[in-house]
């Protein structure tokens, strides 16, 4: 396991960028949770964990005539700065189109101290 | 008839009704009955012709040419025309639907396609020797059009309803169309999206064109682009799971450019797009595509690759467009080398035998 930031340094709904053994790894904290994604976009290896996160919108089949009302879903995605493509964060699959997905890490948090598991 | 073996059903051919055949088939009650009579004083605003300028008093519409001497606005022409080319089945267009494109927002659509309909159940359309009809949608009236759905839906010689798409706006994703594809849906009858904007004048999209050869190349793909990016970006195929698509008189080579063009923005903006569940290529491969026009391509293995990334042979229904010039023959799939038997069985007939339900 290998430290790589203190809880207090990634606030709720908030992400960190981080270098593990030569690899930016994003840091993000879901309501408490903490999730980690390889800070490359699958797109054009943008710099995806420093896009901004926000609650995904979504949207059910109205009826007939209406257009549909767009929510907040309760999932969490990151944006990637470069072109858009948004990713969850619990589980690194696009938006979109779940057959494309960035690299996930485990991460494990101990005494106020956030570990990844690799 | 059928060619080696395979039966053939062309599915987009063009009958060459006119207004003086359908005119009986208004109510001799209804003020608009006046209205389509060609020479009467109330006869103001129903247009002969898409092509005002050009159009031919034979009916035919310049660049159309007749061939084999079929005359297309009988039906013993279109059994001569079957004959001749070997049609098992047939699937008629109106010619007169070309006109919708130029009409604005009144009665004109509704009046036309049900007169149209009457005429063609009557005189032409005939489930039992193989020939089936579509209805002009008249989208303008998506409350009449859904109606007209439901009133002649169970006609055993129609099998589809026909939508114009030149210059339709808003385009065919829009809410107010809903009733229209709900209609289908509990009619099972499949929705053609049929190109149309081929004419110098009145072309719809742009003006300044001075060519036929550019709007003829450009119309068709304007209608059919349009119609689809938004069909799939409103989640039609969303709402109304049950129901087939099928684009006619596009070509193929747009499709693939669709589907990844269509792509590359989803994949930046779908949460716009709220009722997708997929990528938009994803929807077009479950669409269905008339061959016609084939584009003419240096290499057979153009096409092929191009059929490989819309989803395969079974998306492919032959359509010969006669009596239009840029007609299709059987032989433009049949003579394809790359296509096993069994996949050019499908284009050329058992697709859509299947899709539409004959």
């Amino acid at each position: 396991m290998i430290e790589v930031c203190k809880v207090e340094e990634v606030e709720h709904g908030g992400g960190k960028v981080v270098k593990v053994k030569g690899v930016e790894v994003g840091i993000f904290n879901i309501d408490g949770e903490f999730y980690a994604l390889l800070n490359s976009c699958c797109h054009q290896r943008g710099p995806v964990c420093t896009g901004d996160i926000r609650k995904r919108v979504g949207g059910d089949v109205p009826p007939l005539g209406k257009l549909p009302e767009e929510y907040f879903t309760e999932d969490y995605v990151v944006i990637c700065p470069w072109h858009g493509w948004a990713y969850d964060i619990k589980t690194g699959k696009h938006a979109g189109d779940p057959d494309i997905r960035i690299p996930t890490y485990k991460v494990v948090v101990e005494e106020q101290t956030v570990y990844l598991d690799v | 008839m059928a060619i080696g073996g395979k039966t053939i059903f062309d599915t987009d051919a063009h009958y060459v009704e006119t207004l003086y055949d359908i005119v009986d088939y208004i109510d001799d009650d209804d003020p608009w009955k006046l209205k389509f009579e060609y020479g009467s004083t109330a006869n103001r605003s129903v247009p002969i012709s898409f092509w005002p300028s050009l159009s031919r008093p034979d009916g035919f519409n310049y660049p159309s040419i007749k061939r084999r001497d079929v005359d297309f606005n009988t039906k013993e022409g279109v059994v001569q025309l079957m004959e001749e080319m070997s049609f098992d089945k047939i699937l008629l267009l109106s010619e007169q639907i070309l006109t919708f494109a130029m009409l604005e927002e009144d009665k004109r659509q509704t009046k036309f396609s049900e007169a149209y309909i009457r005429y063609m159940l009557d005189k032409i359309a005939d489930a039992d020797e193989g020939m089936y009809m579509s209805i002009p949608v008249p989208y303008n009236d998506p409350i009449k059009a859904a109606e007209l759905i439901d009133d002649y839906a169970s006609e055993k010689a129609i099998i589809g309803a026909c939508v114009l798409t030149a210059r339709i706006e808003p385009p065919m994703g829009h809410r107010k169309y809903d009733p229209i594809y709900d209609a289908c849906q509990r009619a099972d009858l499949p929705v053609l999206f049929h190109g149309g904007s081929a004419t110098l004048d009145n072309f719809g999209w742009l003006s300044g064109f001075t060519t036929i050869m550019e709007t003829h190349a450009l119309g068709f793909l304007f209608d059919n682009m349009t119609t689809i990016a938004n069909v799939v970006s409103q989640g039609v195929p969303e709402k109304f799971p049950k129901l087939d698509f099928v684009f006619q008189e596009t070509g193929l080579f747009w499709i693939p450019m669709m589907m990844y063009r269509m792509d590359m923005e989803y994949l930046r903006m779908q949460d716009e797009a709220v009722l997708m569940r997929k990528r938009p290529s994803e929807y077009m491969k479950e669409f269905y595509y008339g061959t016609q026009p084939m584009e003419i391509v240096p290499d057979k293995k153009y096409l092929q690759y191009v059929i490989e990334m819309i989803g395969g042979p079974d998306r492919l229904m032959y359509a010969s467009d006669y009596p239009h010039e840029d007609f299709d023959d059987p032989s433009a799939i049949n003579e394809l080398a790359f296509l096993t038997e069994e996949e050019k069985e499908g284009i050329l007939g058992k697709n859509a035998e299947e899709v539409f339900g004959v």
